[in-house]
């Protein structure tokens, strides 16, 4: 390191500031992969060829955004359809109190590009969902920093899907986009790379997510024991018993009203009961599922993400994947601090990266609505809210069974679904395309008469 | 010192802002927020590193913090930060403060230095506007926009200079002497392009919430106390009447459990049963455990049904014929000096732990407190509320035993009675389960420890030992606290410097700094 001292105020060359992060990508080292060039083309790459997606302009999209920014990746899109909320401003630093309300994408987007010189973010202010697979194809390398699972499943199978395969199955070279997913909660969090067909997607490391275990009806009605009991019954059963804002009105739990309502309800119920502990932020806390989240752990695993896509993108190091001992870093921050990265396998019956139908037995004289509720149980499927159709007989094409998706679709479908499911498939192992909320694309289920 | 020099918070601090706050108390609480905002921290250079640690501790709500840099030093000290944290008390946001201090390790890419050009390409917290400009202001004004509730101070004079009389830190271990004395944890970060290296200097920290994940918990079934036993009774297993439902004529039979009753009750009737027929013993070998879970099947059976307090009491079993033993790091905590009959440590933490031993070898029985916590169970609200206050009740008895205990220390140290509250002595013995200490070496152990002399063959095999990286990052200090040395001794500003006649490859053999404390 050179010790003279510069005097900087002279000439300011705005390229000094990448100096650090050339000393990394100017020279050969012992962790750098096979395909790492060092040299000007790669600082080109960075700079000016790899467009990044940034999925998520929360607490780990702040930090991305600045990380990759800082690591000269200076072409980078960012979607998310929220807006900025007070209880944000203790972790997502690029936002103030006057941004209250404001698209996250727009002004964390307007903020790194006026911070960081020569940054073009782009911002989308809308659902995943309402872009298509052409947006997603644009990008060399995406980053998911989301909470929810769901988000994260459509993001998963959508980019699974970009993926195009020649005549003997092999992966087009490009097609697969690498992903990088972070997510954290509380002090813990993860980081997993995912290379679509070659390491394990989203979907196949599911389990590692069970699903919310929610509490018997029985007990909410009946026999409430605890704080939480009492909210949700108020949630689940009084709301609806009550409409206490007409009939039309459903919960919306960030409406303060409706929180209102939801305390005092519950509150009423557990002094009936003689149960202790039901405040307004309880209430809140339990109705709306709130994750505790600190800026600490979001900075970590968003630190972990913006280094894996700089190793992804530049080879510079090698990146989080099966044969370098891990795809997937677990950190967990409670107590003390532990770190590991491991590897998971690839199902093959994975609904997204398995390329063939799930198969699914089932009784002959199931109804159509035992065979959806069987698909939202299916450890493998673990569908939201199916929409399912046959090939029809006659055509080639596809006659629906149920949608609730379309309201004329479902105002039309909605009495099949207390009819034999035998009465559309004469014969087992016929495929089923399933709709679902979660994915992307359509699914094909193969359904099996036991 | 610096960082006590603005000590602003007082005692009737409130919480303000609490929506603001809401997503960081759900995970430490409000006590946990209440001494972040007491806390004052002190970075010894506004490098990446140091700047990255404000953020994630301005953002929260640290009640202030200050920068020492200069420029011209920070040259010298390169990519070391040193962040120095008050914050008072023994909650667990020592942990917090801890873990957040880590973000920066890992959120932090490159080696920082120089000149402001080179701030500018990882630094987010100056602005292109700021080149030229003293770094402590301008990395403390765009920090401070993130949190107006936070107070800062920039300090724009050689951190060194500050706190010590040498200049070369890695001559002469002074300031960490100093800090390690007074009892304030010191944090050291640093990070060279893939890599970095945190370490926590922590003389003691005391926490009282820790917060497990899993808690563990004592519900005394093994021996269970008088209201316990009564409770449990009500329940007649052999009929398997529930003594809350009245007969009537809608319940035809008494098996029929119209409502379920805590599986508390099934456990140690089970228990108690097995005892009687066993001269009073627990089940103690694996085929007598066995015996047992085959009791609870029994009464299963009676019930004829599936019911899941049944599940949840053979899950409860263990807990019933294993009496509860004090975790290990409590029990560490309880025999420590500083909790002897003959400490006269007058820490409040230290007191209440004397008089919580006391507890566990007098009226405890070898127990330690009960925090009052039921866990929910499958069972009908009013057992459940009942007996939850029964566990309510015995844990505000064993925290009246506890005060009284803290009471008698106090008198024999002749302090007043009011040093300690109640409340404080209540919230140790709601989390005595789950106290913990943490402590670690002074970094004048592990810097003169003689075992690190002959590490230098880890370096032929990375692979088995992956404290390799820990010897490069200390021969990187040797090398630059040798080329410090040289640049002064050139400039001949210094005093005491490391003879430059040494061969800087030397350092890859670890002892770097305690061969050049030549003193």
């Amino acid at each position: 390191m050179a010790s003279t001292d510069v005097e900087m105020r002279v000439d300011i060359d705005p390229d000094r500031r990448w100096e650090d992060l050339y000393r990394l990508l100017s020279r050969p080292g012992p962790s750098a992969g096979p395909n790492f060039f060092p040299g000007d083309e790669t600082k080109e790459l960075l700079h000016n060829l790899i467009r990044v997606l940034v999925v998520g302009a929360g607490g780990l999209g702040c930090e991305l955004l600045k990380d990759l920014t800082l690591l000269g990746f200076l072409n980078i899109d960012v979607i998310d359809m929220d807006t900025i909320e007070v209880t944000n401003l203790n972790r997502q630093f690029l936002f103030r109190k006057c941004d209250v309300g404001q698209s996250k994408a727009v002004v964390a987007a307007n903020f790194i590009n006026k911070r960081v010189p020569g940054a073009s973010v782009t911002p989308h202010f809308c659902k995943i969902q309402e872009k298509d697979a052409d947006f997603y194809q644009q990008f060399q390398i995406i980053v998911l920093g989301l909470d929810s699972l769901e988000a994260r499943r459509w993001m998963n199978d959508m980019v699974c899907s970009l993926a195009q395969f020649d005549d003997d199955g092999n992966i087009e070279p490009g097609t697969n986009i690498p992903m990088v997913d972070g997510g954290t909660e509380g002090l813990a969090g993860h980081v997993n790379v995912i290379y679509p067909f070659v390491t394990p997607c989203f979907e196949c490391i599911l389990p590692l997510f069970p699903p919310q275990v929610n509490f018997p009806m029985c007990t909410l009605a009946d026999i409430p024991r605890t704080p939480a009991h009492c909210v949700e019954w108020a949630k689940q059963l009084e709301w609806d018993r009550v409409r206490p804002f007409g009939d039309d009105t459903d919960l919306e739990c960030d409406d303060p009203k409706h929180m209102q309502w939801l305390y005092e309800t519950a509150l009423k119920r557990a002094q009936q009961f003689g149960i202790e502990g039901v405040t307004l932020k309880f209430t809140q806390g339990v109705a709306k599922r709130i994750i505790p989240a600190i800026a600490a752990t979001n900075a970590i695993v968003a630190a972990a993400c913006a280094n894996e896509v700089l190793k992804l993108a530049t080879a510079v190091s090698r990146h989080m994947s099966t044969e370098s001992g891990g795809h997937y870093m677990m950190y967990q921050g409670g107590d003390a601090i532990y770190t590991n990265t491991l590897s998971h396998e690839r199902k093959d019956d994975c609904p997204v990266c398995g390329r063939k139908a799930v198969k699914i037995h089932v009784h002959e004289d199931i109804t159509v609505a035992q065979l959806i509720e069987l698909m939202k149980e299916d450890s493998r499927l673990r569908l939201k809210n199916p929409a399912i159709s046959v090939p029809a007989d006659t055509t080639s094409g596809m006659k629906t069974i149920y949608n609730p998706h379309v309201k004329s679709i479902y105002e039309r479908t909605r009495e099949n679904l207390d009819h034999p499911i035998s009465s559309w498939i004469r014969s087992s192992g016929v495929e089923l395309t399933v709709d679902d909320p979660v994915m992307a694309t359509q699914k094909q289920v193969l359904v099996m008469f036991s | 010192m610096v960082a006590s020099k603005a000590n602003h918070s007082s005692d009737r601090h409130v919480i303000s802002n609490s929506e603001r706050k809401d997503r960081s108390i759900r995970l430490w609480g409000e006590r946990g927020q209440l001494a972040l905002e007491k806390g004052h921290v002190c970075v010894l250079n506004a490098t990446v590193v140091a700047t990255e640690v404000l953020k994630n501790l301005v953002l929260p709500g640290v009640g202030a913090f200050t920068i020492v840099d200069n420029h011209r030093v920070s040259e010298i000290v390169m990519a070391m930060v040193m962040v120095m944290v008050m914050a008072m008390v023994m909650v667990m946001v020592m942990v917090m403060v801890m873990a957040m201090v880590m973000a920066m390790v890992m959120a932090m890419v490159m080696v920082m230095v120089k000149h402001s050009e080179r701030d500018l390409g990882n630094n987010f917290f100056v602005t292109q506007e700021s080149i030229g400009e003293p770094r402590c202001h301008e990395v403390m004004k765009n920090l401070l926009e993130l949190n107006e509730e936070v107070k800062g101070h920039a300090v724009n004079e050689d951190a060194c200079e500050i706190i010590m009389s040498n200049l070369d830190f890695f001559n002469d271990f002074s300031c960490v002497i100093v800090l390690w004395e007074r009892g304030i944890p010191l944090f050291l970060g640093k990070a060279y392009g893939m890599i970095g290296l945190w370490r926590n200097v922590i003389p003691e920290v005391c926490i009282v919430e820790s917060r497990p994940e899993y808690a563990k918990e004592n519900y005394r079934l093994a021996n269970p106390f008088p209201e316990l036993s009564a409770f449990v009774e009500k329940f007649d297993l052999e009929s398997c009447r529930h003594p809350y439902i009245p007969l009537t004529e809608t319940t035809p039979t008494p098996f029929a459990f119209s409502s379920p009753s805590p599986s508390h009750s099934f456990a140690l009737q089970a228990l108690q049963r097995w005892r009687a027929e066993h001269d009073g013993k627990m089940p103690q070998t694996g085929q007598e455990k066995d015996q047992f879970r085959e009791l609870l099947d029994d009464f299963q059976l009676a019930v004829g049904k599936d019911e899941e307090n049944f599940v949840e009491a053979k899950a409860l079993a263990r807990h019933a014929y294993s009496p509860f033993e004090i975790p290990s790091e409590v029990k560490a905590i309880l025999s420590d000096a500083k909790a002897g009959a003959d400490s006269n440590c007058q820490d409040p933490f230290w007191i209440i732990v004397r008089a919580l031993r006391a507890f566990v070898e007098g009226e405890g029985g070898g127990c330690l407190p009960l925090s009052g916590m039921l866990p929910d169970m499958h069972a009908d609200t009013k057992s459940y509320i009942d007996l939850q206050n029964i566990y309510r009740e015995q844990a505000a008895r064993d925290c009246s035993h506890v005060s009284a205990r803290v009471q008698q220390i106090l008198t024999s140290m002749n302090q007043r009675a009011d040093v300690i509250s109640q409340a404080e002595i209540s919230l140790i013995c709601k989390n005595a389960a789950n106290i913990r200490l943490v402590r670690t070496r002074s970094l004048q152990e592990e810097y003169t420890s003689p075992c690190c002399d002959d590490w230098g063959w880890m370096l032929d095999m990375p692979e088995e030992f992956p404290h390799y990286l820990y010897v490069l990052l200390r021969a990187a200090d040797r090398y630059k606290a040798l080329k410090i040395s040289l640049n002064l001794a050139t400039s001949a500003s210094s005093s005491g410097c490391i003879s430059p006649g040494k061969d800087p490859k030397l350092a890859l053999h670890g002892h770097a700094l305690h061969t050049s404390r030549s003193k």
